[in-house]
């Protein structure tokens, strides 16, 4: 398939998906329990869903600033300290919401594309 | 040899080339710009964190030193403060800049990317585009010249006037013109601005690879430097046992007056003197130093040898000069005598 002859950049797109939904995968990564911000990067970057790793921090403040996550401090057996990461009830219900979310889109599009 | 400095990140310690840590200095200030606020400056401390994770993860692996590459590796993978902006944030930021047509973001202070200014250029070798020692592809840039109409120029020059002055012009001009072999001095014969972006993008843009063309006449620069250096290499050879018989005769006449040592030796020095020995031993030298230098560039083309020293070459160029000077003085009075043996003082 010929994709030059579309207006739009596709990388951009898929960035732009990829960005809506980190918020969801970040949440889904760590209601599984406590990670630090390592293994989250890990993980993403194996799922594909991160293109520079940057992007989780200024994610993961947000979310601690609304209440979602919140961390601890812990000593590392190598290198500078962790903060460990894990989910608060509120980020539990959001969770709830965004999962609801995603089914309702999921399946809409799977509709669509029958 | 580079100037490394120690920085601590997080109480942990790290040895830095300088290029480098300008670059990681630069780097975190531009991220603490995008994240202005208290919980920006969690986030650039958080990021902080992150890259010396990874540069432990190049200690580990055994590099003593960080280098720009790394840092610009690690800057890759990070990603550049503009990328970094959460969701809402970017949304805002596109709008704006396509209202203004593509400014730079406000948070940047940074200088846009393609820096227009540009710098008187220098003279310097591009040894990243080159054939023998790249004078003439530092020639070309710097004389905004095609560099495949300067080699044909050369090569009909050089036919012209009987390939010899055009090759010892070149030799002269290979030890003389610097080669631009850092970042910085590569920026200054493109003749772009000094800065750690530009250093940062330069290093980016250019991982040394080379054509399948540049690859064949690298190949063909060898066989040739290789050929011209073993040459040299016997040449040398003569010259040095030129040096030594002229230096023996010296010897002979101090000691043993007139043809001394050769009558000793039942060699038949016939009618030397000892201006024409002491002129023999000064052109041996100069061939010597000459023919040396080139044996010697073409162990740095064939073998990667490193470049001389700037002292040494200085040291061999007043050399060759004190010889040269001396033998044509000689000459001239050689011929000023018929080159006829001038008695020595009994």
């Amino acid at each position: 398939m010929d994709t030059s002859q579309i207006p739009y950049n596709p990388e951009k797109v898929k960035s732009q998906m990829r960005k809506g939904l980190l918020e969801f995968c970040v949440l889904l990564l760590i209601s599984r329990g406590e990670a630090y911000a390592n293994e989250i990067l890990a993980k993403l970057k194996e799922a594909n869903m991160l293109v520079v790793e940057g992007t989780l921090y200024p994610l993961l403040s947000r979310l601690k600033k609304d209440g979602m996550l919140t961390y601890r401090w812990e000593e590392s057996p190598s290198g500078p300290p962790r903060k460990y990461y894990s989910i608060t009830p509120t980020g539990q219900s959001f969770l709830q919401l965004l999962q609801e979310a995603w089914n309702e889109v999921a399946s809409a599009i799977a509709h669509l594309q029958k | 040899m580079k100037k490394a400095i120690q920085v601590n990140i997080h109480d942990r310690i790290f040895y830095i080339d300088e290029d480098a840590y300008e670059l990681l200095q630069k780097y975190l200030h531009r991220l603490s710009l995008a994240f202005p606020d208290e919980e920006g400056q969690e986030i650039v401390s958080d990021i902080e964190i992150r890259v010396a994770e990874l540069f432990e993860e190049r200690i580990v692996l055994g590099y003593n030193v960080i280098n720009i590459d790394y840092v610009n590796k690690v800057i890759d993978t990070v990603g550049q403060p503009e990328d970094l902006q959460d969701g809402e944030t970017v949304i805002i930021e596109e709008e704006t800049a396509e209202e203004s047509n593509a400014t730079p973001p406000p948070f940047t202070e940074a200088p846009p990317k393609h820096e227009k200014t540009e710098v008187k250029k220098k003279l310097f070798r591009d040894v990243n585009n080159k054939v023998f020692g790249g004078v003439l592809s530092g020639l070309g840039i710097y004389l905004d010249w095609n560099i495949n109409v300067m080699r044909v120029l050369a090569i009909v020059i050089a036919l012209c006037t009987q390939i010899w002055p055009c090759i010892v012009v070149y030799l002269i001009a290979w030890m003389v013109i610097p080669p631009a072999d850092t970042p910085r001095r590569r920026l200054e014969m493109l003749g772009k601005p000094v800065t750690v972006d530009n250093i940062g993008q330069d290093l980016r843009k250019d991982p040394d690879q080379k054509s399948s063309g540049q690859e064949f006449v690298s190949i063909a620069a060898k066989i040739i430097m290789g050929i011209i250096g073993i040459v040299a290499l016997f040449f040398c050879g003569g010259w040095a046992i030129g040096l030594i018989f002229s230096i023996f005769f010296l010897i002979g006449f101090a000691i043993f007056g007139v043809g001394g040592l050769g009558a000793l030796m039942a060699i038949p020095v016939g009618a030397a003197s000892v201006l024409q020995c002491t002129w023999s031993m000064l052109m041996c030298i100069c061939g010597l130093v000459l023919f040396g230098a080139i044996c010697w560039l073409s162990g740095t083309v064939i073998f990667n040898w490193r470049s001389a020293q700037k002292g040494t070459l200085i040291g061999a160029g007043i050399i060759f000069i004190i010889a040269l000077a001396a033998s044509l003085i000689i000459l001239f009075q050689l011929i000023s005598n018929g080159f006829a043996p001038i008695p020595f003082v009994d």
